[in-house]
């Protein structure tokens, strides 16, 4: 045993000895470690956030079209609704017995570019996204009032709004001005919210109230002439009737009810409607997004690669100028088994060493970035801090490592028996 | 008188692989317990090749090399390699020393890889047998320098050292003073002489330079003895 420990001092001395090339070979494995498994925690920390956009909410309804469509535009501000659900037909299901809560959405206008969605107080209370993450206010109140407005946390930060600006909302969402301002009716911004990290960031939020009332005087699609256009002023809330909406979220009293809920909405007489459980679509929709995963994964096993060609050419560049200790090594009684088995047992630390530094990079990386990618990126860091996916790579990567060592090592043998006692350097 | 012979060869043929004609053919060669031979020949002969058949480096094809009455042509690669690291000193002509290791780690490097040759010596035993190996060969304040701080006179006097640890029987020299002056020379084969003779070690000296030859108990002609040639 304490000759083994001799043997092994050996080895570390011998790499000591050539400190540059050691900590060459050792950086190019801890930073090819430190890219993968970076790469391997976005995204996971992307999945999550992706899958984890919207929770606790059983059902999302929509006029019938496709559940890709359905749930782009409710949860990622992307695309547009085809129709409407009747107001009526809105009631009929938010009153079913087996329903907790419904938030109504009602979509087509926009600010600058960004969305507006009308909404109730039910937003406020039971939007969920990210296991119990629900929506707060950063400052000021909800919008519940006619004229109020609620921006996210990115459209106020772009638009650089505070609590009391005026917001006018165009027609339709446009980039820049839109083309239909309903500035006749401007709204008042009475609150704003936290980041979230996810596409309600980038919304903004009034009451169902409000909506109704800057499309009061229009008639099919199209703003009224100057003598029929109604006053802001003369509008009060109680007199306005509610229309139609885009979609609503829908929470079971029970998690059983969902799937008989669900054939319910889907086959109802009254209205041609599309109920989806989101989980189930998000996870679609992020497979088909799976070849960007891939690509990523690719990258960091080619860097891993050239990591460990790098330390190949580094133990691979030193044995010539290691012959004469490798001719002593034998004279004193080394085979050509012990002097492959220290080059050996120098990759394997070196693969070893560079993969714990590689851990430890990336572990105190993500820490000490943590809050900055939470709030730029909307990266948050779900689970344990080392899954045992990393530590299967962790052992892929030492494993290589070991094996590459071999190479130099059989050349190592073959040298010191051609060399013998006489290597001439 | 068969047990005194420390190095018995009989009609060995040693050829390099790719060569045309064997380096090595000697029918017979005996060296005793406690002898001091001194073997004198031209350089590239085929020295440095018997003494590589000799520990054990290479396998000749035909003939048997008795050290210590045993036929290393019989055993496997890994039993000659332990045999050499049990029974074994070896020093090279330069560079007999692992750079990065100091004075002390080179002289017990043979320990790690000879668990026999260890085992003579208890730990305490090998501290106090490389301070004395150190005092007696001058390198006494000198054992934990790194050893390319020594000069090549010192170097070779470590390389002396790192072969006597242990006491193994028998100390192959291959031109170790080719790089030291005339005046050196003398020092340090006499210093090596001094320990081999306290210990009953026998030597087997390889040189082209034949001013050393007196101080030998006896002198052989390599070319005499082998009847092979390099070319």
């Amino acid at each position: 045993m304490s000759d083994l420990m001799a043997f092994l001092r050996l080895a570390l001395k011998s790499l000591r000895n050539r400190k540059f090339t050691t900590f060459l070979a050792v950086l190019s494995i801890a930073l090819s470690t430190a890219l993968l498994l970076s790469v391997e925690r976005t995204r996971r920390a992307t999945e999550e956030g992706f899958t984890q956009s919207i929770s606790q909410t059983d059902l999302i309804v929509g006029a019938r079209s496709g559940p890709i469509n359905l749930i782009l535009y409710t949860i990622f501000n992307m695309g547009s609704a085809t129709n409407n659900i009747s107001w009526e037909s809105y009631q009929d299901w938010k009153k079913n017995s087996s329903v907790e809560w419904t938030i109504p959405y009602s979509l087509g206008d926009g600010h600058r570019g960004f969305r507006v969605v009308a909404t109730d107080e039910n937003f406020y209370e039971h939007y969920r996204f990210r296991g119990d993450q629900g929506v707060e206010l950063a400052q000021g109140t909800s919008a519940l009032g006619l004229w109020d407005v609620v921006l996210g946390s990115e459209v106020a930060s772009q638009l650089h709004y505070q609590l009391g600006d005026r917001v006018t909302i165009a027609h339709g969402v446009t980039r820049g001005e839109g083309i239909q301002q309903h500035d006749d009716k401007p709204f008042v911004v009475s609150g704003i919210m936290k980041p979230t990290g996810t596409a309600l960031d980038t919304s903004l939020y009034i009451s169902l109230y409000g909506m109704e009332a800057i499309h009061m005087d229009w008639k099919d699609g199209a703003a009224p002439t100057r003598d029929k256009a109604i006053a802001a002023s003369s509008i009060r809330l109680e007199d306005i009737k509610l229309g139609p909406i885009t979609a609503f979220f829908l929470r079971t009293k029970s998690r059983i009810e969902t799937l008989r809920l669900q054939r319910a909405i889907n086959t109802y007489k009254e209205e041609p409607l599309l109920a989806i459980i989101p989980g189930a679509t998000l996870s679609d929709l992020w497979r088909g997004l799976g070849y960007i995963e891939q690509a990523l994964k690719m990258i960091s096993w080619m860097v891993i690669s050239v990591g460990l060609v790098a330390m190949l050419i580094a133990i691979l560049t030193s044995l010539n100028e290691r012959r004469r200790e490798m001719s002593i090594l034998r004279s004193i009684g080394a085979g050509p088994g012990e002097i492959a088995a220290l080059l050996v047992f120098e990759s394997a630390l070196l693969a070893a060493v560079g993969v714990l530094i590689g851990l430890g990079l990336e572990l105190s990386g993500f820490f000490l970035l943590k809050g900055w990618l939470e709030s730029r990126f909307g990266l948050y860091l779900v689970g344990s801090p080392v899954t045992s996916m990393d530590l299967i790579y962790l052992l892929i990567i030492f494993g290589s490592g070991f094996f590459i060592g071999l190479i130099p090592a059989i050349k190592a043998s073959r040298l010191a028996l051609k060399d013998g006692l006489t290597a001439k350097v | 008188m068969e047990s005194d012979k420390i190095i018995e060869l009989s009609q060995v043929c040693f050829q390099y692989p790719g060569a045309k004609s064997p380096t090595l053919k000697i029918s017979q060669l005996d060296i005793f317990k406690k002898e001091k031979v001194f073997l004198y020949g031209p350089s590239g002969s085929g020295k440095s090749t018997l003494l590589e058949v000799l520990s054990g480096i290479l396998q000749p094809q035909q003939g048997e090399v008795k050290i210590l009455g045993e036929n290393l042509v019989k055993m496997t690669s890994h039993q000659r390699d332990r045999f050499r690291a049990n029974h074994l000193g070896y020093i090279f002509q330069s560079f007999n020393l692992i750079p990065y290791l100091s004075v002390e780690e080179n002289i017990t490097l043979p320990l790690v890889l000879s668990p026999s040759r260890r085992s003579k010596l208890t730990s305490a035993d090998v501290s106090a047998e490389v301070e004395r190996l150190c005092q007696h060969l001058g390198l006494g304040d000198l054992k934990s320098r790194g050893v390319t701080q020594l000069s090549v006179g010192q170097q070779q006097r470590v390389a002396v050292a790192r072969a006597l640890l242990g006491n193994p029987e028998l100390i192959l020299a291959d031109e170790p003073t080719s790089s030291l002056d005339h005046d050196h020379r003398e020092r340090f084969i006499r210093l090596l002489f001094e320990e081999c003779e306290a210990r009953g070690t026998t030597v087997l000296f390889v040189s082209h330079d034949r001013s050393l030859e007196k101080i030998f108990t006896r002198s052989l002609s390599f070319n005499e003895i082998n009847q092979g040639g390099a070319e």
